[in-house]
C-alpha cells in the first residue's frame, strides 16, 4: 500500500503535464479551424503537421 | 547474413506460391461449394461465413500475390544495398522506430483532416466538460439510488469521490472552454504522444545505469547477484518517468519494476542469477520508458561499471599427488619446473658474438682452449606458453569442445600458480587472442568467450546497429571492448541483443589458413606453441605449414591430435610434424598436462 499515493501523484503530474501541452495544441488548432478560408485553413494545417511530425523526428533522434 | 535473406525469399516465395495454388484449388475442386453448403443458423454469422467463403479465392490470391511482391521488393534490397547496410535493416536493434513515428503521425493527419467534416457544427468544449461534470456528480447518487442506499453512508462516499475527482479531473480541463471540440479532441490525442518523445529524449540522456556483479569468474552451478541501479536526473519529467529496466541474457530474461514507494529517479534491483557455463556480458541494459496512457519505448544504455560473467565448467581434480611412500606427497603444480629463485639458469655455451657483455664470457674456456664461448642462461621468468585452440571443425561434438576447455583450464590453472605466462588463442570464425599473462581470471573469462558461436556480422553492419541503439554511447562501449579483449560482434552477440539465430556455415581449412596468419602476426614474442587440434583435416600442409613458420622464428612446438585420421598421423610423421595423439578422455587429465609441460 506504500506506493499507492505516490504512484497516483506520479500520475496525476504526468495527466497535468499532458494537459499542459494540449493546451498549447487546442489553442493552436482552434485558431487553424476557425479559419473561414478552406486553402488558408489546409495550409495552416499543412504547416502545423509539418512542425509537430518534424519536432517528433528531432526528439527521437536526440 | 546473405544467406539469411536468400532462405527468406525461398520462404516467401514458396508460401507465396502455396496462397495462390490453394485458391485455385478452393475454386476448381468444388470446395467452394461444400463450404458454402454448411450453415450456422444464426443470420449474421451466416451472412459473414457467406461473405467470407465467397471472397475466400480472392482473398487467397491477392494474399500470396502480396508475398510474392514482398519478394520482388527484398531482391531489390539484396542486390542494391551492401552488405552493411542489410545487416542493419535486418539485424537492428531499433529497427522501425521512424516508421513507427510516421505511423502515428498519419493517425493524427487522418484525425485532423477528417475530425471537422464528421462534426459539422462542432460544440464548445466547455459545454461538454459542464456536461461531463454534472453526470459524474449525478453518477455518484445514481449508483447509491440503484442499490437501495439512498442517504446511506455508502452515498456520502460515493458523492465525495465523485466531488474529488471532479476537482483533480475534470476542472483542469475548464481552461479549454472557449476552444472547439473537434480542436481539442485532436490536441488530447497529439500530447500524450509528444510528451512520450519528450521524455524518451530527456531520459535517454539522463539515465545512468550501473550493475554489480558480485562475482566475475565462477563455476557453474554457483549462485551469483547481480545488482541493477538505475537513476534518471533531468527537470521536468522526471517524477513521472516509470522505467524498468529489462536484463535479456543469452539464455534468461529477468524484468526490473521500480520499488514501491520509491521515486522513480532511481530505481535499484538486485536478483540472484543460477547460469550455465558460458559468457554473459550485461553491459548493454535495455531501459523500457513508459508513459501516462499506454506508450513504451526501448533505450540501451551503456553501464558505467564492468558487468560480466565468466562461468566455467566445473572441475574435480586432485590437488596432491600421493607418491608410493604415503609419508611423501606433492602439489601437482610443484612438477613444473617453475620455482622461486631459479630465475637465472645455465642453458649452454655458444659463441661469442658482438654486442655480448664481458661479464659473460666462459673465462676459463678461452684460457684452456683459446676459443672465446658466452655462457647463456636462461630465465624461467621468460618461460612463456602460447596455448591455441582449433575450433575450425564446424562438426566438432559438443563433447570435444568441453574436453578441450576442460584440458585448457587446468593447463592454465597449473601454469598461473608458478607464475608462468600464458597466451590463448583460438583458430575459429572468430578469431582470438590474448597476449602472455599471468592474471588466472582474465584467462579463464577468455576461455569461456570463445565457446560460444557467434553471429556471423561484419564489423561495419555491428557498428551501424550499435550506434543506431546506443548513440554517443557506443564510445564507452569501445573502450570497454579494448578492455576486455572483445570485438563489437562479441559484445552484440552476448548480451543478447540480436536475435537468437545461429547461421554457420564455414569451410574449416581457410579459416584455419586465416586464423594461422593473424595469429604470427600477432605473435611477438617466443614461446612454447601447444595446438590442440582434432586433426581431422583433408590436407595436411597446414600442418606442415605452421611447423614451417614455427622452426623458422625457433619457436618450440607440439601438436596434440585428439581425432585423427587414420593416414594422419603417417602424413605428419613424413612431414617431420611435431605430434601426439591423445584421445579425448584422456586430455582433461591433470597428469598428462603435467606430462605435457615436461615434453616440450
Amino acid at each position: 500500500m506504500r506506493g499507492i499515493p505516490s504512484n497516483i501523484g506520479r500520475l496525476y503530474f504526468q495527466f497535468l503535464i499532458i494537459l499542459a501541452i494540449a493546451f498549447v495544441f487546442a489553442y493552436t488548432l482552434n485558431y487553424i479551424f476557425a479559419i473561414d478560408d478552406a486553402e488558408m485553413r489546409i495550409a495552416m494545417s499543412s504547416v502545423f503537421l509539418a512542425l509537430f511530425t518534424g519536432s517528433l523526428m528531432l526528439l527521437g533522434r536526440i | 547474413m546473405r544467406r539469411v535473406i536468400l532462405n527468406r525469399i525461398i520462404k516467401r516465395i514458396v508460401y507465396g506460391v502455396l496462397f495462390v495454388i490453394a485458391s485455385y484449388l478452393i475454386t476448381y475442386f468444388g470446395i467452394q461449394r461444400t463450404l458454402l453448403d454448411m450453415k450456422f443458423d444464426i443470420v449474421f454469422l451466416d451472412f459473414v461465413y457467406v461473405l467470407m467463403v465467397s471472397f475466400l479465392p480472392e482473398i487467397l490470391a491477392w494474399t500470396g500475390y502480396g508475398i510474392l511482391f514482398s519478394v520482388a521488393v527484398l531482391l531489390l534490397k539484396y542486390k542494391v544495398f551492401p552488405a552493411h547496410k542489410l545487416e542493419r535493416h535486418y539485424l537492428g536493434i531499433k529497427r522501425g522506430s521512424m516508421v513507427k513515428y510516421l505511423f502515428i503521425c498519419s493517425l493524427v493527419v487522418l484525425l485532423l483532416f477528417f475530425v471537422p467534416y464528421f462534426m459539422r457544427q462542432p460544440g464548445m468544449t466547455g459545454d461538454v466538460v459542464a456536461s461531463l461534470d454534472q453526470s459524474v456528480m449525478q453518477a455518484g447518487s445514481q449508483v447509491s439510488i440503484m442499490s437501495g442506499y439512498a442517504g446511506d453512508v455508502i452515498s456520502t462516499i460515493l458523492s465525495i469521490l465523485a466531488a474529488i475527482f471532479n476537482f483533480f479531473v475534470i476542472s483542469p480541463l475548464y481552461i479549454f472552454s472557449p476552444v472547439r471540440l473537434d480542436a481539442f479532441l485532436c490536441a488530447l490525442f497529439m500530447s500524450p504522444l509528444f510528451y512520450h518523445t519528450m521524455t524518451v529524449s530527456l531520459s535517454r540522456r539522463h539515465i545512468k545505469v550501473s550493475r554489480h556483479v558480485s562475482k566475475q569468474l565462477c563455476q557453474a552451478g554457483d549462485k551469483l547477484v547481480l545488482k541493477t541501479s538505475l537513476s534518471c536526473s533531468f527537470p521536468a519529467p522526471n517524477a513521472s518517468l516509470r522505467a524498468a529496466p529489462v536484463s535479456k541474457g543469452n539464455r534468461t530474461k529477468w524484468k526490473m519494476k521500480s520499488k514501491k514507494g520509491m521515486s522513480c529517479t532511481s530505481v535499484e534491483n538486485t536478483e540472484e542469477l543460477a547460469l550455465h557455463e558460458g559468457y554473459y556480458n550485461f553491459d548493454i541494459v535495455p531501459v523500457s520508458i513508459f508513459t501516462f496512457p499506454f506508450f513504451h519505448t526501448t533505450v540501451y544504455k551503456v553501464c558505467d561499471t564492468n558487468a560480466d560473467i565468466s562461468v566455467i565448467p566445473p572441475l574435480h581434480y586432485r590437488t596432491r599427488i600421493y607418491i608410493r611412500k604415503p609419508s611423501v606427497f606433492k602439489e601437482t603444480g610443484s612438477l613444473i619446473r617453475k620455482q622461486l629463485g631459479s630465475s637465472l639458469d645455465f642453458a649452454g655455451l655458444r659463441e661469442y658474438a658482438y654486442g655480448d657483455p664481458l661479464s659473460r664470457i666462459w673465462w676459463k674456456g678461452l684460457a684452456k682452449s683459446g676459443e672465446m664461448l658466452v655462457k647463456e642462461f636462461q630465465s624461467f621468468s621468460e618461460d612463456r606458453w602460447m596455448l591455441v585452440l582449433d575450433l575450425t571443425n564446424p562438426n566438432l561434438a559438443a563433447d570435444s569442445t568441453k574436453n578441450m576447455l576442460q584440458f585448457s583450464r587446468i593447463f592454465i590453472e597449473l601454469c598461473t600458480r608458478k607464475d608462468i605466462a600464458i597466451g590463448l588463442s583460438t583458430f575459429s570464425p572468430s578469431f582470438y587472442y590474448i597476449d602472455y599473462e599471468v592474471n588466472k581470471r582474465s584467462l579463464l573469462s577468455g576461455l569461456t568467450k570463445v565457446t560460444m558461436p557467434l553471429y556471423e556480422i561484419s564489423t561495419k553492419g555491428v557498428e551501424l546497429i550499435l550506434h543506431d541503439a546506443l548513440g554517443t554511447d557506443l564510445d564507452k562501449l569501445k573502450r570497454k571492448c579494448r578492455e576486455k579483449h572483445m570485438t563489437l560482434s562479441m559484445v552484440y552477440s552476448y548480451s543478447g541483443l540480436g536475435k537468437q539465430k545461429t547461421f554457420f556455415s564455414w569451410k574449416g581449412e581457410n579459416i584455419f589458413k586465416n586464423c594461422m596468419q593473424q595469429f604470427f602476426t600477432h605473435l611477438h614474442k617466443s614461446g612454447k606453441i601447444i595446438l590442440l587440434t582434432d586433426g581431422n583435416k583433408k590436407n595436411m600442409g597446414m600442418f606442415k605449414r605452421f611447423k614451417a613458420i614455427c622452426e623458422n622464428r625457433r619457436y618450440p612446438y607440439l601438436v596434440i591430435l585428439t581425432e585423427p585420421k587414420k593416414d594422419t598421423i603417417a602424413q605428419l610423421k613424413k612431414a617431420k610434424v611435431k605430434h601426439i595423439y591423445v584421445p579425448y578422455a584422456r586430455l582433461a587429465t591433470p597428469g598428462f598436462v603435467m606430462g605435457l609441460v615436461s615434453l616440450v
